[in-house]
């Protein structure tokens, strides 16, 4: 759905991206993280087709941005993080405003309602924006965003100021808009928040591309689980690597994180395996990664083999 | 409808904006009716176009610079810029619905004006004058805010900038009211100079709302080829013309005469070029990028302003080169003008790269001051000093005299012109030399 080519934008005295590269499948949310002036907003810019690069090639849905950036915009929603409405306009009129020059012709009034009916903007059709709440206004401007259907969407920094209810209700939304159809890129600091929906992570540092892996499992019938010791068993981890449909385990004190193959019975199955080795099991779980240890080895892993 | 337009339609023509302009115009033609007792007539004619001018020109120009200046400050600009919305619908949808509320108290105070004058066969063409006028000056005034929008969220459009506006619109009208009865002469035949006028502003207003399409263009990073700078210095170097040839005048002559005044406009254009569009550092590595790669058209897409303008400059010296023998002809100015078309070329080339040094060392902004300086010093502080101390040679130097046969004004303007191209090399090298 996005493909991105060795993509390179100057700033002057700063290298903002370095041949950055990689391809986002369709129906995926990538978490986009990195430090501060990594180039995390230049990249979603040139993205959007609002800034030219000095070298590289960027493709959303087959249309070549930097060429056709207008036919590209029709197929991109964005969310800035310094993002505005037009406060003197009423919620219906921004959402008007922007079906229609997003070439929204048809059927503009019932896009406005399922669109605000998505956002619970429903009761907010007729308050001027500049009334609403730092919440509604950034549900507000996301309904914006996506009134013409986009393919993809790109949001920066997203739930900056937003209240944990309202983030928890943003995730719900992000998660509904991927079921939908749509692919997005998202940019956060806040990590724990990404974990929540990220389908894959994609680390910046100082312009390159440091990283680009899959959160979720490839299969369907792969996950990630954790087992819970009760007291340390030092052959643990060998016992576990040992058993059928486990791969990739890896131990942190008590807890053993791996990759397993196979459905409920198996699980059930290796369970009591386990027991049977005579492991003291507390528990066995499903794990998603903790995506702010993730980063921050990718990190120092490489800031280690840069010091070497 | 264009959802643009409609968008300042609703912003611009809010009830209360409305009513109070609405009824602040109303008074003062009122009052004017009272004074001219009680009837139409000559002060209400006046005050008809005097608030004309104010409503619907200087107040029009502000709406419609602001119509994309609130974009910048509210941060929507951006969700502009990625809209489907393309560069013609964005900008008549501004310059049309920006001043919506002005063109309304426009067409009450041209209601008036209608009603106090006689109406004359040349009634319409003062029309047209007066609303080709006013749009050319919300177009001049949407030029300004994008030029503003390439340097980041802008304050407002320069007070300076709309005063000269508003001088500009009063004059204009002075000129098609005070001269009905006379007439313009234009390649040797004689015009109604109301007509003539008529035309030529409604011909002016669309050049710049062209010339707003182009600029928004830019803004949306639509790729166009530079073909227009060239078409407009020849169409005003083809109505300057017309007013200094007349009919028995030779096609070489005639042909010289042009390619003189388009010389001139495109000099005096490269110079505005270079002030009104925000320095672009990263500019000559993507040009390079660009060349390494062979993408002429991207090299002729993204070239600058001021550089296509030196190139129209350049190909009119060859031209003048080759129509030389003309030139006698000319009337004095254009005359010495045709004759130092290659030292002025040069003077032109070195202070567009002074220029872009200045620019590349002040990387935030404020730059235009010094350039101002620097032309300040370059033709008039150090050549008058030099001039008063009796060193004819070092003044000649520093501004090469019109007396000064033009070989020699290049040779000595050449070596001004590299040194100005290194120090243009090193000040952009260390500009983008990495810090810290």
């Amino acid at each position: 759905m996005i493909s991105i080519a060795n993509l390179s934008h100057d700033y002057p005295g700063i290298r903002a991206l370095a041949e950055v590269s990689f391809t986002l499948e369709a129906q995926t949310i990538t978490a986009l993280v990195g430090p501060n002036g990594a180039g995390k907003t230049t990249l979603m810019r040139a993205l959007c087709g609002l800034e030219r690069p000095l070298a590289g090639s960027i493709e959303v849905d087959g249309i070549d941005v930097i060429e056709e950036p207008r036919r590209a915009h029709e197929r991109i929603g964005y969310l800035a993080d310094f993002f505005g409405v037009y406060e003197a306009l009423s919620v219906a009129q921004c959402l008007e405003y922007a079906a229609a020059a997003n070439g929204i012709r048809q059927g503009l009034h019932a896009r406005i309602n399922e669109t605000a009916a998505a956002l619970g903007l429903s009761t907010r059709l007729t308050q001027a924006a500049g009334t609403l709440s730092r919440g509604l206004r950034q549900r507000l401007a996301i309904a914006q965003a996506i009134i013409h259907g986009p393919r993809v969407l790109v949001l920066d920094e997203p739930a900056a100021g937003l209240d944990p209810e309202a983030r928890h209700a943003l995730a719900a939304l992000l998660r509904s808009l991927q079921a939908s159809g749509m692919t997005l890129l998202v940019s956060s600091h806040i990590l724990a928040e990404l974990e929540q929906y990220a389908t894959h992570m994609l680390i910046l540092e100082a312009g390159r591309l440091r990283e680009f892996r899959a959160l979720a499992p490839a299969a369907r019938d792969t996950h990630t689980l954790v087992v819970e010791l009760a007291a340390g068993a030092p052959t643990a981890a060998l016992i576990l690597a040992a058993q059928p449909g486990v791969a990739q385990v890896t131990q942190r004190d008590h807890r053993l994180l791996f990759e397993f193959t196979g459905d409920a019975r198996a699980q059930a199955a290796l369970l009591h395996a386990l027991v049977t080795h005579g492991l003291p099991v507390a528990g066995l779980a499903h794990a998603r990664p903790d995506l702010q240890q993730l980063y921050l080895d990718t990190l120092k892993t490489r800031g280690a083999s840069h010091e070497s | 409808m264009n959802p643009e337009f409609q968008r300042n339609v609703w912003l611009g023509c809010a009830p209360p904006r409305l009513v109070s302009a609405g009824a602040g115009l109303s008074a003062l033609l009122a009052l004017a009716w009272l004074v001219n007792g009680r009837s139409f007539g000559a002060i209400t004619e006046n005050a008809a176009l005097a608030c004309f001018v104010v409503f619907t020109g200087a107040w029009g120009a502000q709406l419609t610079s602001t119509s994309l200046i609130a974009e910048l400050r509210g941060h929507t600009w951006d969700q502009q810029r990625l809209s489907a919305l393309g560069p013609w619908a964005m900008a008549w949808g501004k310059l049309a619905g920006g001043p919506a509320a002005a063109w309304l108290c426009g067409g009450l105070c041209l209601a008036v004006y209608l009603c106090s004058i006689e109406l004359g066969p040349n009634t319409a063409w003062v029309i047209v004058a007066l609303g080709s006028s006013a749009l050319g000056l919300h177009a001049f005034a949407l030029l300004g805010a994008l030029l503003l929008a390439q340097r980041g969220p802008a304050a407002s459009v320069p007070l300076s900038l709309r005063l000269a506006g508003a001088a500009g619109l009063v004059w204009l009208a002075r000129v098609i009211l005070h001269r009905p009865e006379t007439t313009i002469r234009w390649f040797g035949h004689d015009y109604p100079a109301t007509v003539f006028t008529g035309v030529v502003l409604a011909l002016l207003a669309a050049w710049l709302v062209f010339g707003c399409y182009r600029l928004m263009c830019e803004a949306l990073l639509v790729r166009t080829l530079p073909w227009a700078l060239a078409a407009c210095v020849g169409f005003l170097a083809f109505l300057v013309t017309g007013t200094l040839v007349d009919a028995s005048a030779t096609q070489a002559l005639t042909l010289t005469t042009a390619a003189t005044v388009a010389l001139g406009l495109a000099l005096a254009a490269s110079y505005l070029a270079a002030f009104a569009y925000a320095p672009d550092p990263l500019l000559p590595r993507r040009l390079l990028a660009y060349a390494r790669r062979r993408q002429w058209r991207a090299v002729a897409q993204e070239w600058p302003l001021w550089g296509v303008a030196l190139g129209y400059a350049l190909v009119l010296a060859i031209g003048l080169g080759v129509l030389g023998t003309e030139r006698a002809a000319l009337p004095t100015a254009w005359a010495s003008l045709a004759a130092g078309s290659w030292p002025l070329l040069l003077f032109a080339c070195r202070d567009l790269l002074v220029f872009f040094a200045i620019a590349a060392r002040a990387p935030r902004g404020g730059h235009e001051a010094s350039q101002l300086m620097y032309l300040g010093l370059a033709y008039w502080l150090l050549p008058g000093v030099t001039a008063l101390a009796g060193a004819q040679g070092l003044t000649n130097l520093l501004r090469p005299q019109a007396s000064l046969s033009p070989l020699v004004a290049c040779a000595v303007l050449l070596p001004q012109v590299a040194l100005a191209a290194l120090w243009a090399r090193r000040a952009w090298l260390i500009r983008m030399t990495p810090q810290g």
